[in-house]
């Protein structure tokens, strides 16, 4: 048992914690349910930290093996977790948005218990799938965190909720399919009569390690192993699209995010997106390198096809929490594109790109949240001078759209840089300049609806239904601050954040160097 | 030569960011809402530019200052860092920028008096130098492009000052987004030095320019590319108009940033980077500045608002230095740079005491006869339009006539004659708005009875900028600083250019005007400036239209109808409609698909319930049990407001 078995399961504890609060007094359950969140937090951030050193085992902290699942033979299921700089940074904004959503979440008046309780769940299964080395515990963990976000849309969104629920749970089930089906092929191929592989057919950093040495894992499947390969590689990456999401399979989210409750946006935008991002470089890629090269061109023209045409489609967004759920879809687009170039620079950028786009993304819709808990509408066109009578609410919002359009000395910046530095130079596959240039774009495009919205919003006369608006309080302020000051500091100084993600990233690049 | 940079040269840049956090977050506690520290960080930073300039130029020449740290490093051993360059450049850019920006905030504590957002204003101007500093001093691309665009936020800020007034934050909006068209050109430009050179740092590139790591039409394309930036920071044609849109911003916002020093951002930026352009990429540069310094010139004789009126003027000289560039006399673009910061700095604050004076009156129409109720507005004016207009022992002179020389000397005569006739506009609408803002009769006699002259933080500063305007004080400055800068040596670009345009042998860094030029250059001043009194001094404004034909006024008028252009079909018609195209498409076919799978399933399993009882209705059971589980949890979070009722109820 260690800290990150803690940071797991300690959430799931208050959830049950949570449940023998008094019905009567939703207080408690708000206090409970706080404190774990908080406690939480501190346990992500021991396990990050520890990230900064070296690994104990294959580069991995906080390694733990223990036989889960066994039904005879190859078939042993483990609970086999740990941690490096990747899932640790991600772990921590895990935490760290945790603690901003809960306290954004102290007015959920409604069924408070089962709120908490769901809210408490959904951490389980996040921060379970980010530590798991275990295909198996890894599949599990990622449906785990399906069921939550399910009722907490389904139960506790706006006027749509249901069919936004039900949009959201039947889309990510169709994407686990795909990963299921994945896992089981992977599965049969590594145990089949012919296959060099010795090791645990269900273990990542072992499968890993084989992919390196070997040809193709599907190789035992003969003749057809290149086509299967390439379909599992599509099936996996189809999965994890989802999540990200990648273009044509983002339509759930803009509905997921103007259904939920300002704090679960917060989470979806901020963390479960990541979720597929994460499963890309975990397994995705590393399995099938050679697939990745051949498909490389593919994967850089669907992130150039995110960022604009996911830029565009913001532009005409009248809904302030729509335009922000669409910046997402382009803003993720930098991600997918610095995956499919492979360079450092670009890996580095598309996995700050996460960790920024986390803590920005979940600013933007703290500060949805705050205008719309007054004027109880998020049209765009009814408001309008909130600068006036809202200042620090303003400044608040203006550094997080200057940080998401990627103004440097904010992060977004570092991020966006990076990927583009790397996605024009790279050579791992054709006419990535091109790509890269028409990504350019995209900077214009998202200044252009940032702007225009920012100006809808703060500047001209006050609108005459704003002016009782009073500025935000001090709970406001604190569910804000947190994501404020990664905000500035890791936009003037990134090298902390850059450190940490070093071993994932020169591990990718060498594998990618072995492909020649 | 490089040598170690002065430990104090950082403090140039961290006094005034310094300054502006603590006012920021202090301000409001201080007394005067903390402007003395905005204030007093820049007077720090002028004396330390001053300091840095004097050990400069101790140094033999050729020599300059470097220092950088380590600001990230990735796997693979890159590094970036953040470092700070001094050469002659830098040393007079240093103190162009930290002169002007202390005169202005002096300024400012006049015309901004009473403000209901004082405070704000104070940090954003000392944001705004800070970055401009940081875009100065940057040793590196990543550093220079983090400046560049942090100037962009400040002059939006600015801009967008008086944010009530929609208008005002348009241009605000307009400034940043064209800006930016601008700069995704300069960063393609900076991602393909990267990919060639491996490096951004200024002394990398230039080396692996020289060593041939990128050459022949990818340099001249990425050339253009960086160039763009400047494009856009330096209003050139076709992305000019935003700068008289800007005018918008209070009236020392206008002239610190959008005349001495922002706006100039864009030739310094392709001073520095002259030694990767090529001929074809400097043609390029030079034909865009001429055509920028003749149509704005254009433009300007046909306005009316007085602040508008600089404006074109301004972009009409920025088009007079990228020329400069472009014709291969970056050193002449640099000194025009420099003598034009302190008279249209001066011109411009000269214009907000005018303005301040009739109550936020812009309009010619509204002024006359103001020199008697304004003395040194009006001499100190008088001073400044001369330096523009180039007539000699003014700085404006020296500097403009070593472009023009430039440009006959690098043999594109039809480029000379631009600048000749652009020299003659100069002049003729500076008159104009001289005499009608200063002399003749006053035309709005109440608003004439309530002007009065300025206090003295406001003239104070237009006396020393108009001092600053006179020749005396730019003897040799243009060789002691530019003709030798340390980056500029030695490369092949330069060579092939140098042997491009000047006769070969010859020693460009020093030519001697034939008298025949000078007469011609101070002929178009004086032409320019006799043709205004001729027409004007009767008083009457319907002259206008006695120097360009009905229809060329009329285009011009209307900015030749570019605004309307990008308006129309132009950026901004063409991304509204495809965005709106793509709403459509993202509702109706990408999520039309989505929930047309949705309901198919639906109907296949309605359709087939009864042949394939496992399957179809697994999946219909699921739907309905995800419904109904949402139904339930729902229904049991409202058991409160049941109770509530019969609570109620009971009650009752």
């Amino acid at each position: 048992m260690n800290e990150l078995t803690y940071a797991i399961f300690l959430p799931l504890v208050g959830m049950l914690a949570v449940l023998l609060t008094n019905k009567e007094k939703p207080q408690q359950a708000r206090v409970v349910g706080f404190l774990f969140t908080l406690v939480t937090f501190g346990l992500c951030t021991l396990v990050a930290l520890q990230c900064f050193n070296a690994g104990d085992v294959d580069g991995y902290h906080y390694r733990v093996q223990a036989v889960w699942i066994d039904l005879g033979g190859s078939f042993q299921v483990h609970y086999s977790i740990g941690v490096d700089g990747l899932s640790g940074m991600l772990i921590f904004l895990t935490g760290l948005l945790g603690v901003c959503a809960a306290l954004a979440s102290w007015n959920i008046k409604q069924g408070t218990r089962g709120y908490w309780a769901m809210f408490l769940l959904l951490h389980t299964g996040v921060i379970g799938t980010f530590a798991s080395l275990d295909l198996f515990l890894f599949y599990v963990f990622w449906e785990i965190v399906l069921l939550p976000m399910y009722f907490l849309i389904g139960v506790w969104g706006g006027p749509r909720r249901r069919y936004a629920a039900i949009k959201f749970f039947l889309y990510t089930l169709f994407g686990s399919v795909f990963l299921l089906a994945g896992i089981l092929v992977t599965y049969f191929a590594l145990t089949a009569t012919g296959s060099g592989f010795a090791g645990n057919p269900f273990s990542i950093p072992e499968i890993t390690a084989y992919a390196r040495v070997t040809d193709n894992i599907m190789a035992p499947f003969g003749e057809s192993a290149h086509t299967i390969a390439t379909l599992v590689f599509w099936g996996l990456f189809v999965a994890f699209a989802i999540k990200v999401p990648v273009f044509p399979f983002h339509t759930w989210l803009p509905d997921a995010h103007v259904e939920a409750p300002t704090p679960i946006s917060v989470i979806l935008a901020g963390i479960l997106l990541k979720l597929g991002a994460y499963g890309m470089l975990r397994i995705g890629f590393p399995f099938f390198p050679k697939i990745l090269h051949e498909m490389a061109f593919y994967l850089g023209v669907l992130g150039m096809i995110n960022i604009i045409y996911g830029a565009l489609v913001a532009m005409a967004q009248t809904d302030f929490k729509r335009l922000v759920a669409y910046s997402s879809v382009s803003h993720m687009g930098f991600v997918i594109l610095g995956f499919a170039a492979m360079t450092p620079e670009s890996l580095n950028g598309a996995i700050l790109m996460m960790f920024n786009h986390g803590t920005i993304s979940g600013l933007l819709f703290l500060v949805v949240g705050v205008v719309y808990d007054r004027a109880h509408h998020r049209d765009l066109g009814r408001f309008g001078g909130l600068m006036w009578n809202m200042p620090i609410y303003a400044a608040i919002s203006g550094v997080a759209i200057f940080a998401s359009l990627g103004l440097p000395g904010l992060s977004g910046f570092i991020g966006e840089i990076l990927t583009l530095l790397g996605s024009f130079k790279t050579t791992f596959y054709e006419h990535a300049g091109l790509i890269t240039v028409v990504c350019t774009i995209g900077l214009v495009l998202t200044a252009a609806y940032y702007l225009r919205a920012l100006q809808r919003v703060f500047l001209g006369e006050t609108n005459p239904e704003c002016e009782s608006f009073p500025d935000v309080d001090t709970r406001e302020i604190g569910s804000m601050v947190p994501l404020l000051v990664p905000t500035i500091v890791f936009g003037i100084y990134p090298a902390p954040l850059i450190d940490l993600i070093q071993g994932p990233v020169s591990s990718l690049v060498l594998m990618v160097k072995s492909l020649g | 030569m490089m040598h170690a940079l002065p430990s104090y040269a950082v403090w140039i840049v961290l006094a005034p960011a310094l300054a502006a956090l603590l006012q920021n977050f202090c301000g409001k506690l201080l007394p005067r809402k903390g402007d003395w520290l905005v204030v007093g960080g820049m007077g720090v930073s002028l004396a330390l530019s001053l300091m840095v300039l004097m050990e400069w130029r101790a140094l033999d020449p050729g020599h300059y200052f470097e220092g950088s740290v380590t600001w990230f490093q990735l796997t693979g051993g890159i590094s970036f860092s953040v470092g700070i360059v001094i050469d002659g450049l830098t040393a007079a850019m240093l103190i162009v920028v930290t002169l002007v920006s202390l005169l202005v905030f002096v300024f400012s504590m006049g015309y901004m008096k009473g403000d209901r957002h004082y405070d704000r204003f104070f940090f954003w101007l000392s944001f705004f130098s800070t970055s401009m500093l940081i875009l100065v001093v940057a040793d590196n691309l990543l550093l220079l492009f983090v400046g560049w665009e942090l100037v962009g936020l400040c002059s939006y800020k600015l801009i967008g000052f008086w944010g009530q007034d929609l208008a005002n934050a348009e241009a605000a909006k307009k400034a940043f987004i064209t800006t930016r068209v601008g700069d995704v050109g300069m960063l393609i430009g900076i991602l393909m030095m990267y990919k060639a050179c491996g490096t951004l740092s200024l002394q990398g590139v230039f080396a692996q320019v020289q060593a041939g790591a990128i050459q022949g039409s990818a340099l001249t394309w990425a050339g253009i590319a960086l160039f763009l930036g400047a494009v856009g920071k330096s209003a050139q044609f076709p992305l000019h108009v935003w700068l008289p849109d800007a005018m918008a911003g209070p009236t020392p916002v206008s002239a610190l940033i959008h005349a001495a020093t922002m706006v100039a951002a864009g030739v310094y930026f392709a001073a520095r980077m002259f030694p990767i352009f090529t001929p074809q990429a400097l043609y390029f540069i030079a034909w865009t500045g001429g055509v920028t310094a003749l149509l704005a010139a254009l433009i300007a004789v046909t306005q009316t608002d007085i602040k508008k009126v600089l404006a074109y003027s301004t972009i009409s000289q920025l088009g007079y230095m990228i020329l400069g560039v472009g014709v291969g006399a970056p050193w002449a673009a640099m000194f025009h740079l420099c003598t034009h910061a302190m008279f249209k700095a001066c011109l411009f604050l000269g214009s907000g005491s005018v303005i301040h004076a009739m109550h936020h009156t812009q309009e010619l129409e509204d002024m006359g006869g103001l020199r008697k109720k304004m003395p040194v507005t009006f001499w100190t004016f008088v001073v400044s339009t001369l330096a523009l207009a180039g007539i000699p022992l003014f700085s404006g002179f020296m500097s403009k006539d070593a472009i023009l020389f430039e440009a006959l000397h690098s043999g594109q005569t039809a480029l000379f004659a631009i600048g000749l006739g652009a020299a003659f506009l100069t002049a003729f609408y500076m008159t104009r708005m001289l005499w009608l803002c200063f002399m003749g009769e006053p035309r709005n006699r109440e608003k004439h009875d309530h002007a009065h002259e300025s206090p003295v933080s406001m003239t104070l500063p237009l006396v020393v900028l108009a001092l600053l305007s006179i020749g005396i004080f730019w003897g040799g400055f243009a060789d002691d600083y530019f003709t030798t800068p340390a980056y500029h040596a030695d490369y092949p670009q330069t060579a092939e250019v140098a042997a491009a345009y000047a006769p070969a042998g010859e020693v460009r860094a020093h030519p001697h005007h034939p008298v025949w030029f000078l007469l011609l250059a101070s002929a178009m001043g004086l032409g320019g400036i006799a043709l205004g009194i001729a027409l004007f001094r009767s008083g009457k404004r319907d002259q206008d239209t006695v120097l360009l034909p009905e229809g060329l006024h009329r285009t011009a008028k209307n900015k030749y109808y570019l605004d309307d252009l990008y308006l129309g079909w132009g950026f901004v018609g063409l991304g509204d409609t495809l965005s709106r195209w793509s709403r459509v498409a993202d509702d109706r076919a990408v999520d039309g698909a989505v929930n047309g799978v949705g309901s198919a399933g639906v109907t296949v399993a309605e359709i087939s319930g009864d042949a394939d009882q496992v399957i179809v209705d697994g999946a219909v059971n699921l739907v309905a049990d995800a419904t109904d589980a949402v139904g339930g949890v729902a229904s049991s979070a409202q058991t409160g407001r049941i109770r509530n009722y019969l609570g109620a109820a009971r009650r009752s």
